[in-house]
């Protein structure tokens, strides 16, 4: 399984952007300080200054919050950091659990530490700012942070987003923008643009071939609720025919953020998933009268799209009471709607926590804090079901 | 006198401030021919622009009465032996001799006959599918000349073509490219620096020094009779002495060498007092053994000390000291026993046998 | 040394035969894979495209890397080193470096399409996100080492001997073939596999150049390892590139014939 957030692995065929890539040299260095200068002393610092280990996205690793919560709770935080899902997971697997007392993980995730014992139930109710939570990050609006065959949380909701469309308003017509057969549109030839990640590529044009066939919202082999990583063999084989007549369409497909920004700001591009990072640029140089391209972002398209909510978990290593007292303070902390918009308007992810009164109004927009609903039709990251018919068919698409 | 194959007219040559030709002018017949002199002296460049390597700032190069000037080299009917042999190391023998015919075209019964002729020519027989790097040096300096044969050029131009052979070698080479030239009846122009290969292979040479025709002729004149200091010195082997005329007297001049009087047939523009160049071939100078005092009667005479003796076979070279802290040598029959190593020994020349020049005429 | 070196050939050898389900490898003895990859018209294309590539890229840099290393080695004088440590100053920047920068100069909004645009003209696509703007790109990046190939090869090569072509009658071009590329075959040949074998696995500069038609059998091969996860299709490609690869230097070697290569001295 795979998420937005996996996306941003260093592998060969990754996306990757400049952030990422410091993240990712900082992470081995990071990672391999934090563990080993966890190791031999914790089972001492629990005698003396109580610590807390979290393992997750650098990029959550804010200076500020992280010193106020040591200063107010008078204990240590250290951390590890990965870059994607699947690493985590390998490491708690490996004995991590003891390592950390907190992990983060998105989309599908959580559950599956769950199922593996990884991690253990959170108490809501020991998180007092889980009020300030938007509706639609909880049951029975969002359902993958409650045990697959139970009622109990495993896990705390953090910051979401999706995989919309950057949009250039003055080039696209309004009819045209909303719907994922906007990067299928012969009017825009040449000017579109996608990643090169297969994965989201086959999953959005099963997106629109599952709503086309009217196969989305009916009944599904497997008896869950649609995933477009899981698609029919007849699915796939009408995606990657889209795919296919797609390709003469596209100016290119990108391998790093900063590409497409250069494409888009050139108007080479006119349209082009992404996380939405880009257009949140583009509009405040805009709303600074840097630059004066109309740009929109597209975050769930009519026929559904892509999306990814993170949390944090607890894991099962953490048994003793005080210990857990203070996990659950992390949480809540980290939820206090202050300390989410300094996340906000300093790191650039959406809060699952109301901030809208609290951050500038550019924020608001570019990060569809009024627009969190849209989160129920989007459709989380996730890896493909049949990796080899998956590689087939876009092996196929390619050779075409 | 035989026809004139190649002329050269009033060639004029300048590499940048570099003057290599000025002023030349040559006649070549059925000869062998050479282009002697030192580093330097523009043989090379004459060579090359009689083969087409190189265009004349002025002047005309005629073969057979056709003006060759503006023509590339395979036009003229030109033959090249180079320096090093210059074979293609990735060509067979037979490849190299026939490449001149390839590349003029020729079909293959040209090619074949032509081949055929060469090599029994100069006795390549049985090699045709070597490699240069099969053969000795003597068997390419065969397929060198072959090369240079095989379109059966009117003129044949041979740019120091034993320079790197061992002694044997070059001895060997020397009689058969002279065999060959007598055999072909064509003129071949040959460059060298080594004054010894000239007088032995050539009929006439020309000597050249800094661009310029020192003197050109007949080889015997050259040497017996040479016309500037360069060209008595270059030749043979020379000793070289200078000296103010201090008297002159019945067509011969006396000319003191460092306070030793050597004696000169008398030249027109000689005058007392004048500094002078005094050249004497050492096969010239008679050595007398110890004891002996000849007469000096139309002879110049000086008494010296053998400082040593070089036993070269036929001959022997004496260094003999003389009083005046010179030194001569003498190339004279090795009758003087090495015993009589620093003896006192009397050596002597006929007047007529120095060639005199005054000492401003030219030797840098 | 060996031990480095051969097991993980040993290792790709061995799991092309076995296979993958969802990123797991499974030891199940087949063939498959090289069924797939030698009659699947898919893969087919993927390697004709790289075969293609690679033999064009190859052209491109000899018509290029000949004139360049002729004139180094023949009026380089002493700033011969130089010169030709210059040819490969590109490469000391490293390849993402070198891919942008090429980017920056045949882009939609590159230097050249900019100045297009400025003087009224269309901006040429063909530049861009194409297999002429990969193929270009792979010339830019093996083209230092065609050219050093030919370049030592020239050191020892007797420029005299094109004065004996010459004299006797031999154009300047027929000189080259008759003499000049003969004696220097062997460095030639050598920068032939030296350009021919990485382009025939080239992935990167495809990946960012080459658009959408671009993809090319190095990319498809990166792509099952480092993206899809299967692993065994992978190393299958592995082992096919690795032969054909081997084919084309043994088809490279077989032009060569040391006897006419001008290696003087010793007996061969």
């Amino acid at each position: 399984m795979s998420s937005k957030k996996d996306q941003k692995d260093g592998g060969l065929q990754a996306v990757f952007t400049r952030r990422d890539f410091l993240k990712g040299t900082m992470t081995a260095a990071a990672a391999a300080v934090a563990l080993s200068a966890c190791g031999p002393f914790i089972k001492n610092q629990e005698k003396a200054t109580l610590e807390l280990r979290w393992l997750g996205w650098e990029h959550y690793n804010v200076k500020k919050i992280v010193d106020a919560f040591q200063e107010k709770y008078k204990v240590k935080v250290s951390s590890g950091f990965f870059d994607g899902n699947s690493e985590a997971y390998n490491k708690l697997k490996a004995g991590g659990t003891d390592d950390f007392d907190l992990v983060m993980a998105d989309g599908f995730w959580p559950r599956l530490y769950a199922k593996q014992g990884l991690v253990q139930p959170v108490d809501y109710s020991k998180i007092s700012n889980m009020k300030y939570v938007f509706d639609d990050f909880k049951p029975p609006n969002y359902m993958l942070l409650k045990e697959e065959d139970g009622d109990r949380m495993i896990a705390a909701p953090n910051c979401w987003g999706g995989y919309g469309f950057t949009v250039n308003m003055d080039k696209v017509d309004e009819a045209d923008a909303e719907s994922i057969s906007l990067l299928f549109n012969e009017k825009y030839k040449g000017h579109l643009s996608t990643s090169a990640r297969f994965e989201e590529n086959i999953a959005l044009a099963g997106i629109l071939v599952a709503y086309r066939m009217g196969t989305i919202n009916a009944p599904r082999p497997d008896g869950k609720s649609f995933n477009p990583y899981v698609l029919t063999d007849e699915e796939l084989e009408e995606a990657k025919k889209l795919l296919i007549k797609q390709k003469k369409l596209l100016l290119t497909r990108w391998n790093d953020e900063d590409t497409l920004e250069r494409l888009l700001r050139s108007e080479s591009v006119w349209a082009s998933p992404e996380w939405s990072g880009i257009y949140r640029r583009i509009y405040f140089d805009k709303l600074d009268g840097k630059t004066d391209l109309n740009m929109r972002h597209v975050l769930k398209p009519k026929e559904g799209g892509l999306g990814w909510v993170d949390t944090w978990a607890i894991t099962s290593g953490v048994k003793d009471s005080e210990k857990l007292e203070l996990v659950h303070k992390w949480i809540d902390f980290r939820l206090d709607p202050d300390n989410m918009a300094i996340v906000a308007t300093d790191v650039g992810w959406s809060p699952t926590v109301d901030v809208r009164d609290k951050v500038p109004q550019r924020f608001v927009d570019s990060l569809f804090l009024n627009n969190t609903s849209a989160i129920r039709g989007l459709y989380q990251f996730d890896a493909p079901s049949s990796p080899e018919k998956w590689e087939r068919v876009w092996s196929e698409v390619e050779a075409s | 006198m035989s026809e004139t194959i190649l002329q050269l007219q009033g060639i004029y040559k300048n590499f940048g401030s570099v003057e290599a030709a000025k002023n030349i002018s040559i006649n070549v017949s059925k000869e062998l021919f050479a282009l002697l002199g030192p580093s330097g002296s523009g043989k090379t460049t004459m060579l090359r622009i009689i083969a087409g390597l190189e265009t004349p700032d002025k002047g005309r190069v005629l073969i057979n009465g056709r003006d060759v000037t503006n023509l590339p080299p395979y036009k003229r009917g030109i033959g090249m032996v180079f320096q090093d042999f210059l074979l293609f190391p990735h060509k067979t023998v037979k490849e190299n001799i026939v490449f001149p015919l390839k590349m003029q075209g020729k079909d293959e019964s040209t090619k074949e006959e032509q081949y055929q002729w060469v090599s029994q020519l100069v006795h390549l027989e049985g090699l045709d599918e070597r490699f240069p790097y099969q053969l000795s040096g003597g068997q390419k300096q065969r397929v060198a000349l072959a090369r240079g044969l095989v379109s059966r050029p009117s003129v044949l131009l041979l740019d120091e073509p034993l320079a790197n052979l061992d002694r044997e070698l070059r001895k060997e080479m020397e009689i058969e490219i002279r065999r060959f030239q007598l055999e072909l009846g064509i003129p071949f122009i040959y460059v060298t620096h080594n004054q010894e290969e000239a007088l032995t292979m050539s009929d006439r040479m020309a000597i050249m020094r800094l661009g310029q025709l020192e003197q050109i002729g007949d080889k015997f004149e050259l040497y017996h009779h040479p016309q500037t200091s360069f060209v008595a010195s270059f030749l043979g082997s020379t000793n070289a002495m200078q000296g103010e005329i201090k008297a002159v007297d019945n067509g011969c001049i006396v000319v003191d060498w460092d306070g030793v009087s050597l004696r000169a047939p008398y030249k027109d523009d000689f005058k007392i007092g004048m500094t002078v160049d005094y050249f004497l071939k050492s096969e010239k100078i008679t050595i007398h053994p110890p004891g002996q005092k000849p007469d000096d009667h139309g002879r110049t005479v000086i008494e010296g000390r053998l400082r040593d003796t070089i036993f070269k076979g036929q001959y022997a070279d004496y260094l003999i000291s003389l009083k005046n802290d010179n030194e001569i040598i003498v190339s004279d029959v090795p009758t003087i026993s090495p015993a009589l190593r620093n003896a006192t020994v009397s050596i002597s020349w006929p007047s007529e046998a120095p060639d005199v020049f005054p000492a401003d005429g030219g030797l840098a | 040394m060996l031990f480095f070196f051969v097991l993980p050939l040993l290792t790709t050898v061995v799991i092309s035969f076995w296979r993958t389900e969802s990123y797991t490898i499974i030891h199940d003895w087949n063939i498959d894979n090289y069924v797939v990859l030698l009659t699947k018209h898919t893969y087919l294309v993927f390697l004709g495209r790289s075969i293609l590539m690679a033999t064009a890229v190859t052209l491109i840099s000899l018509i290029y890397s000949w004139p360049i290393a002729y004139f180094i080695a023949y009026a380089g004088g002493r700033y011969k080193l130089v010169l030709v440590l210059l040819t490969s100053a590109p490469f000391f920047t490293g390849i993402i470096l070198r891919v942008t920068a090429l980017q920056q100069i045949f882009g939609p909004i590159g230097i050249i399409n900019t100045a297009l645009i400025n003087l009224g003209l269309k901006p040429i696509n063909a530049f861009m996100y194409s297999n002429f703007a990969s193929g270009m790109g792979l010339v830019y990046l093996w083209i230092p080492f065609m050219i050093l190939a030919i370049y030592l090869s020239l050191l020892n090569f007797n420029f005299d001997l094109l004065e004996v072509a010459k004299v006797n009658g031999a154009s300047p071009i027929k000189a080259f073939f008759e003499v000049t590329l003969p004696l220097n075959w062997i460095g030639t040949a050598v920068g032939i596999v030296l350009v021919f074998v990485p382009t025939l696995a080239a992935s990167i500069t495809p990946r960012f150049l080459g658009g959408v038609n671009g993809a090319l059998f190095g990319n498809i091969l990166a792509h099952q390892f480092g993206a899809t996860g299967t692993w065994a299709l992978g190393s299958a490609m592995g082992v096919v590139l690795f032969f054909v690869s081997i084919i084309a230097i043994f088809l490279v070697w077989k032009t060569v014939d040391l006897r006419r290569s001008g290696f003087t001295g010793g007996d061969i």
